[in-house]
């Protein structure tokens, strides 16, 4: 059993989130034909990292608000949480994503 | 061909839960009796309001006569006008059926600046009161219950016997529950389950 802490709405089970998806993946500038390998990056290819990764959840049994989760893959230790726009690995000192 | 009845007692709101609710004292009650009261709320009217704008919202609430709650997790009003944080710029209005919640606020304010959902027909609403109240909620949910972290005006959007439910803490054992009205006979059942050891009336 996981407990997310939810920044609106506190501690709570993972059972009331979606997973979304992978965290990382920045959206490109434009959707132009110039741009292809980006969306196709952005769109379809992951990677499957053996550690920590920020990974965003949506509460949808709750405040339906996404949440950015920072998540040990191995362990499935949940290190911190916060909103999308937050850079989890920047508020943890002295963690790195191991990719 | 049958012939239509629109007399204005056929379009009443009918209870989600009008087959089920089986009304007196079950389960485990004591001399002292019942520890818990439980009892359905209807017709309610509900609606959710969605708008970023702060000078709407402040607007909508002189229009109201009600103050929205800012702070996560909290509710306002009594049993004539509730409102219920949801979400970021999302509130829950929640009042006795009059009729004309929705259409006052139409009126006054534009559509782009107000998203209005009527929920009065997707929803039902158990009240759940007594001195056993937060045990029965222990049981489906595991956020914390205890009164210091979930008194009186606090309002929780969860998981509760499984179901997707909106608690609404009215008053220190008073608790608003309003749950999907497809799912509200299954809901019923669970919580008279859940409810029968500490013994409950149903008004």
């Amino acid at each position: 059993m996981l407990i997310i802490n939810c920044p609106l709405c506190g501690p709570r089970d993972h059972a009331e989130f979606t997973y979304v998806g992978d965290a990382t993946k920045n959206r490109p500038e434009n959707g132009d034909s110039s741009n292809d390998h980006a969306w196709y990056d952005f769109v379809y290819l992951r990677d499957n990292p053996k550690g920590l990764h920020e990974e965003l959840w949506q509460h949808s049994f709750g405040c339906r608000c996404f949440v950015k989760v920072l998540r040990n893959t191995l362990t499935h230790e949940i290190i911190a949480t916060g909103m999308p726009k937050d850079n989890l690995i920047l508020k943890e000192k002295g963690l790195e994503l191991s990719v | 061909m049958t012939e239509v009845n629109t007399s204005k007692n056929s379009l009443r709101r009918q209870s989600g839960l009008a087959h089920v609710i089986n009304y007196g004292q079950f389960g485990n009650v004591t001399l002292n009796g019942p520890s818990l009261f439980i009892c359905e709320r209807h017709p309610l009217t509900i609606l959710q309001l969605d708008t970023n704008k702060s000078k709407t919202l402040t607007d909508i609430s002189n229009l109201l006569n009600a103050e929205f709650p800012h702070t996560t997790n909290t509710c306002k009003g009594d049993d004539e006008r509730r409102i219920i944080w949801l979400g970021p710029n999302r509130w829950l209005i929640v009042e006795p059926e009059h009729g004309c919640l929705q259409t006052l606020i139409k009126n006054e304010f534009n559509s782009s600046e107000v998203f209005l959902t009527d929920l009065s027909h997707g929803k039902s609403t158990v009240r759940l009161r007594g001195r056993k109240a937060r045990d029965v909620l222990m049981k489906g949910s595991g956020i914390d219950w205890h009164l210091n972290s979930f008194g009186a005006d606090y309002c929780a959007h969860t998981k509760l016997f499984d179901l997707a439910a909106t608690v609404d803490c009215r008053d220190i054992d008073v608790f608003d529950i309003y749950i999907a009205r497809g799912f509200a006979e299954d809901f019923w059942g669970t919580l008279m389950d859940a409810a029968a050891e500490f013994g409950y009336q149903v008004d």
